[in-house]
């Protein structure tokens, strides 16, 4: 160690030389390793500093019924209010509990959705507005705008939401909006969503949820530390444009009459103009109201929807799927007439009693001999288990395929059933056994592995009653441009979904038999009226309960314009026997329809003689607060109904039309 | 010598100056001078007149730097070494005011009013004063190291500066008062045995905030070992234990004092003293908000909106400068104001920002020219209470130089200290310039002091 006199040692100043040189360099590779190597990234993160870009709502196509007048689905303005973190006093200032508090009582925001927010600020910009509380009332705005220095750290934004005027009335049909789940956000990266999208989760809103978004616009804004807005700009093709408009072929006094006739009931009706496909009223009971997806829902009362057990978020015309139990018989009469069967000619012997291989089947009754007009009238198991037998289940399921059964009908609506047909590969490959007569017997019944929903049994009824075809069944008429007001999908000409390969005669048959169902057959009591309607009753067997009731019918039945024919299928489940449940609400619907009577008093005068005890009808009465034994009055504008039994003769001279 | 012989040999010896140094602190005080002004031409206070702006407001500062640093040149510098300690008295009676009645930015009390709204900081003086109290210290005492007495004297009196800059608070300058300080004593020749203490206490001291803060940001962390950091208790047991090892080494023959498991003993002892020491006297040592920058330093993304969001932003304005820079007045970072402080401590960043790397290398290479010149001059100087001088001056340049520099760059912690020559204020400037006059007035005497 060299020290000059008192001075500085050598050696150690090269030391201390050294270190100055190392922290240059070090100094200088940090430098270059920030702006050249690392440079972009730090690039972008400055963009993003000064730049936020503000998405610009799109109009959210509205929707509307037939008459393309009633909007069932509508935008109306709401305002949300916003809390900007850094605006908020801070914790330990004393202006922090009292300003709290009065945000809490006066905006009926929580409390601790405040303090969740406040306390996120350290992984989000403090200087940004996140939206606090959506849906406030226009009285609450008035009052903060007034004021706004009372409620710091608080703004407020106009933002239109969505409303169902008619609740319950359409929730089936129109599906309700939310927040996209990220589930789906991931799958459908390509479409424009984002975290903060509205999205359809159910119904038509999900079906046409593109055409109806629209295109959200997007502006950017350049802003200071502070997130004072310097300028801003609104890049190219980013402008918003609006969604279209959707027309929609339900008919809004037809879907009324169904839901007047259904609430109380656990079930489902759907009426169709199978001419041209399209679905005039749909209803599931019981419904739900899509405004509390809106207005924000509390769990609890959520969850007691979600866990009702009739579950009000099914679907049941399209989304459920039952035995159709007699009224395929429809179908296996139609197959029979195909391949040879007389109408009248051939009979089958009824007991009661069949034994097909080592197992009896029953019928309802013994109907002694029975031709095809006689076995469908008197819904005669007996007589299709033995002409099925000997016909062959081949012949069956090939028909049911052509009334496309097991497949979905491709309706506008999501979350479609396909329902199911057995055959003899499927038994095989499910539960590795042969086909054997038990199951083709089973089957000609609609019994057995047999499923389809209500919607494929209407567009079954709806190819009889228009002669062979059934157009595919839609719920959209028209969409239009909001802007220039002009259409620019319609669905007037559609492809047909069902078109039977039969002869006319056949079909015309078939149509006598459904007239005498109702006339003098198993709907003779329950369908009692002087409507010309034809159809067929069905009790589907269940391993849940009691059977499901079915009825499917049209109406009118002689009628000269196709157009004017109008099919219906109604489930009430559990309901017991088709003739004495479904039939009656049917016929009230139908009544209603063609007569504009009021359908409670229909159903109340077919079940005159009905026997009120009834489980189904006794709470339908009680939903009502109608007094058992209340009897029906006829009204005055009624038409007269005394005549129980119209002639087809009669019929034709007045055409019948289901709407104006 | 009288005043008028140094003038005289002023004008004799003025081609001794060292010229690159000079153009070095011009162009860096221009440099300063023009960031200044994009740093501060569109603040939120901008509405007096020109006169009264930030940016004239350094130029007049400048122009009476300048006037010091031409004064610091000619004086006799022996002389006013060797009564140091009045100069140094003096300033800790203005350092003891500052803490009773200095004016209040930001929780801490740094500045004194002269005037109405005129503003100074002594602490920036006693920087000057200390290396002039510690040059007198190693050059005037026959063996410094030798007189343990004196030498305990003088820590007790260094020590009263660092604490009472310490109390405003204001690490940076006190970390630059103890970075002169050890430098200087090192290069006096500090016996090697006592450096290696000093270091093993420093990093102690320096660890334990760290981790303290780092256990009070992240309370969900789960490593066990960390509680001993944080809680006094197993703090006291743990020196307990080592101060029982201790003993029943002493009472060991002298094998083991000899050894290595000797020394390791003897930094676990003081390690564990301190970590006492420094969870009681936790709250008096450093302040919350001071152990959170010296953590985000390490995880600015922990803390991103409130400690770390300086760090962060820095970050962000250089890196986003690139290579050729955003050009003057163009800066988004700085202009918009998401970079804090910045014609003060992130001064350096507007420049990297809107000079981009060509400009921020410029820079750090002058810097670098700069403190190269100092060496030279410390080296060539003969006389050395001189040398000394320049050494402490350009320690403390160097210092100030990285912390602030690295500070931009996210390399050391945030503790605002100021860019000399760069950062807008008075007191700053003028202390560097100052220094330069010290130095320039040293370095011309070169061949007349032995």
């Amino acid at each position: 160690m060299s020290v000059a006199q008192n001075g500085i040692s050598v050696s150690r100043l090269r030391i201390v030389k050294l270190v100055a040189l190392l922290l240059f360099v070090s100094m200088f590779l940090q430098l270059f390793e920030l702006q050249i190597t690392e440079g972009t990234k730090y690039e972008n993160m400055a963009i993003n500093n000064r730049q936020q870009s503000i998405s610009i709502p799109s109009y959210r196509g509205e929707i509307y019924v037939n008459d393309g007048e009633k909007k069932i689905v509508e935008n109306i303005p709401s305002f949300s209010i916003y809390l900007t973190p850094s605006g908020f006093p801070p914790k330990k200032s004393p202006l922090f509990e009292p300003t709290l508090q009065r945000i809490e009582r006066e905006l009926n925001v929580d409390r601790n959705t405040i303090l969740q927010m406040l306390k996120l600020k350290k992984k989000w910009n403090p200087h940004r507005p996140y939206l606090c509380k959506q849906n406030i009332p226009f009285k609450t705005i008035l009052q903060i705008a007034e004021n706004l220095e009372s409620y710091p750290g608080i703004s407020y934004q106009e933002t239109p939401i969505r409303k169902y005027p008619y609740g319950s009335l359409y929730s089936h049909i129109t599906g309700y909006i939310q927040r996209i789940s990220s589930e789906r956000l991931y799958k459908n990266t390509k479409l424009g969503y984002h975290m903060e999208s509205i999205v359809g989760v159910n119904g038509i809103e999900y079906q046409y949820d593109l055409e109806m978004r629209g295109r959200e616009g997007k502006r950017v804004q350049v802003v200071d530390a502070k997130n004072r807005v310097q300028h801003e700009y609104i890049p190219q093709e980013s402008a918003s444009m609006p969604g279209y408009d959707l027309i929609l072929t339900i008919d809004d006094r037809i879907q009324k009459i169904i839901k007047n006739t259904l609430d109380g009931l656990t079930g489902a009706c759907v009426i169709t103009r199978p001419h041209t496909g399209e679905i005039l009223g749909l209803y599931s009971s019981p419904s739900y109201d899509p405004n509390i997806f809106i207005e924000g829902v509390d769990q609890e009362s959520f969850d007691k929807i979600k866990n009702d057990p009739q579950k009000p978020f099914l679907n049941r015309v399209t989304q459920a799927v039952y035995a159709p139990g007699s009224i395929f018989k429809i179908i296996v009469s139609a197959a029979a007439l195909k391949n040879g069967f007389s109408f009248l000619g051939g009979t089958f012997f009824c007991s009661g009693k069949n034994l097909v291989g080592l197992q009896i089947f029953k019928c309802e009754g013994a109907h002694g001999w029975q031709n095809m007009l006689q076995a469908m009238a008197n819904s005669c198991n007996s007589y299709y288990y033995q002409m099925s037998i000997n016909m062959g289940a081949i012949k069956i399921i090939k028909m049911s395929d052509e009334f496309s059964l097991g497949k979905k009908m491709m309706i506008d609506l999501p979350f479609e059933k396909p329902g199911r047909v057995p055959s003899h590969r499927w038994k095989s490959e499910q539960y590795g056994t042969f086909w054997w007569d038990g199951d083709t017997a089973n089957l000609s019944i609609g019994q057995g592995y047999l499923l389809c929903t209500v919607l494929q049994m209407n567009a079954m009824i709806g190819a009889i009653a228009n002669n062979g075809v059934t157009k595919k069944l839609h719920l959209l008429k028209k969409m239009i441009e909001v802007t220039s007001g002009s259409t620019i999908v319609t669905t007037e000409e559609t492809e047909p979904i069902i078109s039977l390969l039969l002869e006319e005669q056949s079909i015309k048959n078939i149509q006598k038999s459904l007239r005498q169902v109702v006339t003098i057959g198993t709907a003779r009591k329950g369908a009692n009226t002087s409507l010309a309607i034809a159809g067929k009753t069905g009790s589907s067997q269940n391993i849940q309960g009691e059977a499901h009731a079915w009825f499917v019918c049209y109406a009118p039945f002689t009628s000269i314009k196709p157009e004017n024919k109008i099919a219906l299928s109604l489930i009430i489940e559990h309901g017991g026997s088709g003739g004495g449940i479904a039939a009656p609400f049917a016929t009230a619907i139908m009544e209603g329809i063609f007569y504009k009577t009021n359908p409670i008093d229909s159903v109340l005068r077919i079940s005159k003689s009905w026997k009120r005890r009834n489980k189904i009808f006794s709470n339908w009465l009680k939903f009502r607060k109608i007094d058992p034994d209340h009897h029906y009055l006829p009204q005055e504008n009624a038409p007269d109904l005394n005549s129980s039994v119209t002639t087809e003769e009669s019929l034709e001279s007045q055409e019948l039309v289901p709407f104006e | 010598m009288k005043f008028s012989e140094y003038l005289s040999n002023y004008e004799n010896q003025f081609y001794l100056l060292d010229k690159p140094l000079i153009i070095c602190v011009v162009l860096l005080c221009f440099i300063g001078t023009i960031f200044v002004h994009s740093a501060t031409h569109n603040s939120d206070a901008d509405s007096t007149s020109i006169f009264y702006q930030i940016q004239t407001k350094q130029i007049y500062y400048l122009l009476l730097g300048a006037l010091l640093s031409i004064f610091a040149s000619v004086i006799p510098y022996k002389k006013i070494a060797e009564h140091s300690h009045i100069l140094f008295w003096i300033i800790n009676a203005a350092l003891l005011y500052t803490l009773l009645l200095g004016k209040v930015v930001h929780n801490s009390k740094r500045w004194i009013y002269l005037f109405k709204d005129i503003t100074i900081q002594p602490s920036e003086f006693c920087k000057l004063s200390l290396i002039f109290m510690i040059a007198n210290f190693l050059s005037k005492e026959a063996s410094p190291f030798q007189n343990f007495s004196s030498l305990v004297k003088f820590f007790a009196k260094i020590s009263i500066p660092i604490a009472l800059v310490l109390a405003q608070p204001d690490l940076g300058t006190a970390l630059v008062f103890i970075a002169i300080l050890f430098s200087m004593l090192f290069l006096g020749g500090l016996p090697y045995t006592y450096l290696l203490g000093i270091i093993l206490v420093g990093s102690t001291m320096m660890a334990i905030p760290i981790i303290q803060a780092y256990v009070s940001l992240e309370k969900s962390i789960d490593l066990l070992w960390l509680e001993i950091f944080s809680n006094r208790i197993y703090a006291m047991w743990f020196a307990l234990f080592t101060a029982l090892l201790g003993v029943l080494f002493a009472c060991m023959n002298n094998w083991v004092r000899s050894h290595l498991i000797f020394l390791a003993h003897q930094y676990l002892f003081i390690f564990s003293g301190g970590l006492v020491v420094a969870l009681f006297f936790d709250k008096f040592l450093l302040k919350d908000y001071q152990k959170k920058r010296l953590f985000s330093f390490i995880a600015p993304d922990i803390d991103r909106w409130d400690s770390g969001y300086n760090v962060i932003q820095s970050k962000i304005t250089i890196g986003s400068g690139r290579f050729w820079g955003k050009g003057f007045l163009q800066g988004t970072q700085g202009q918009l104001g998401f970079l804090p402080a910045r014609s003060t401590d992130f001064i350096f960043s507007v420049i990297a920002e809107e000079a981009g790397f060509i400009g921020a290398a410029c820079v750090i290479g002058l810097f670098f020219l700069f403190i190269y010149r100092l060496f030279v001059i410390a080296a060539r100087s003969k006389d050395s209470l001189g040398e000394l001088i320049v050494i402490g001056i350009t320690v403390m340049f160097l210092f100030q130089i990285f912390v602030n520099i690295g500070m931009n760059l996210g390399i050391a912690p945030v503790t605002g200290l100021p860019l000399p020559f760069l950062t807008y204020g008075g007191s700053t400037l003028w202390t560097s310039l100052l220094s330069l006059g010290l130095v320039m007035n040293i370095d011309i005497h070169r061949y007349t002091n032995k």
